[in-house]
């Protein structure tokens, strides 16, 4: 099994080649040890060219995630076969490593802002090695970057505005109206109650008063036995 | 073996060029949550670093209380101190503690910006290490 490390701006790409067996955890494990160490705690684990032997050995990195989410990082795992992402769900829990479908959806999660994570004509995603460095980005760069999040969010908001918008509008304005018929309802129903409506119905509320009454007062009795003298 | 500085620097660089305009850097610093950036030279030659102190003496200064000061080309400060990508972890934060920097940019050996290391790298490589030992 082989690790091959790239990096998104602050993002790191743990790739994993070949087989993950409990051996190859133990390396997976230093390797995102080694990234913690050096600050680093955005991490994705992409699991695309690999082949989970077995899954419990990825229990442990509920550990890990939990250290990474202590300074706002997080561990997630990208790219699994759909048999043992279900397995790793069951395995974790709620509590677990998230896992999600592609590295595109990971880098998404990282930077919802971003919807260009990974884009044909900007690669964001750059492999570095620890001596090659990545070019440097510049103010323009980090502009037309923003532009691009900008419109992105734009598109996403016209669409919403043309899609959902109209119907939830017109279904909180039905549920406002049932709201209110429901208010007077209940307004009326108390008042009915607390006043009865005719003669029959006030002889009939005191005939329920009084034998709750009298029910209070023979709990309160004592016992006829405590009654006689000694 | 010891933690080196390029293991730690954020190789994800937000420069600014000679001649950038206060606006550009200030929404850079903005939208980026930033406080300062290295400044390029037109050949990619770091000469300088842009602080978020640098820009409000600068807007501060101008007497008008219009845009204009936001047009203008941004000044910053020329001494500027970078560190070795293979210097140590120890060497790094000696220069942090020593000399109270925010931000310490990265060089490789031909002096050429590779990458920077602020403060809060720093935190979080302190903390990880003392956790995991």
């Amino acid at each position: 099994m082989k690790l091959k490390l790239k990096s998104d701006r602050d993002v790191h790409i743990l790739g994993v080649i070949g087989d993950l067996d409990a051996k190859g955890f133990a390396v997976l494990r230093a390797g995102i040890t080694q990234l913690f160490k050096s600050g680093k705690n955005k991490i994705i684990l992409d699991l695309s060219e690999s082949k989970v032997l077995r899954p419990e050995p990825l229990r442990e990195l509920t550990h890990l995630n939990r250290l990474a989410r202590e300074l706002a990082g997080e561990i997630l795992i990208a790219g699994a076969q759909p048999d043992v992402a279900q397995e790793l769900q069951e395995a974790a829990g709620t509590e677990g490593v998230v896992i999600v479908s592609d590295l595109a959806s990971a880098l998404r999660r990282f930077r919802p802002l971003v919807q260009a994570a990974v884009q044909e004509n900007e690669p964001l995603v750059i492999e570095t090695s620890m001596g090659a460095p990545s070019q440097p980005g510049t103010p323009s760069q980090a502009g037309a970057r923003l532009q691009e999040e900008i419109l992105a969010l734009k598109n996403q908001l016209r669409e919403k505005e043309s899609g959902d918008l109209p119907n939830l509008r017109r279904e909180n304005s039905i549920l406002k109206d049932q709201n209110t018929q429901l208010k007077v309802l209940l307004e009326r129903q108390v008042i009915e109650r607390r006043s009865p409506p005719d003669e029959s119905a006030y002889q009939e509320k005191i005939r329920n008063l009084e034998s709750q009454v009298e029910e209070v007062l023979q709990k309160l009795a004592p016992p006829q036995e405590a009654r006689k003298p000694g | 073996m010891p933690t080196l500085a390029k293991e730690i620097m954020s190789r994800d660089l937000l420069t600014a060029r000679k001649g950038s305009t206060v606006e550009e850097i200030v929404k850079l610093f903005i939208h980026h949550r930033i406080t300062g950036v290295p400044v390029l030279d037109a050949r990619g030659k770091m000469i300088g670093i842009c602080s978020e102190y640098d820009l409000i003496c600068q807007v501060a200064e101008s007497k008008k209380k219009d845009f204009q000061p936001f047009q203008k080309a941004i000044r910053f400060s020329r001494k500027v101190e970078a560190i070795d990508e293979d210097a140590p972890l120890s060497q790094v934060v000696r220069r942090f503690v020593d000399k109270k920097y925010r931000r310490l940019p990265v060089v490789d050996k031909k002096g050429k910006l590779v990458g920077i290391i602020t403060r809060r790298d720093l935190m979080r490589v302190f903390f990880y290490q003392a956790k995991l030992g």
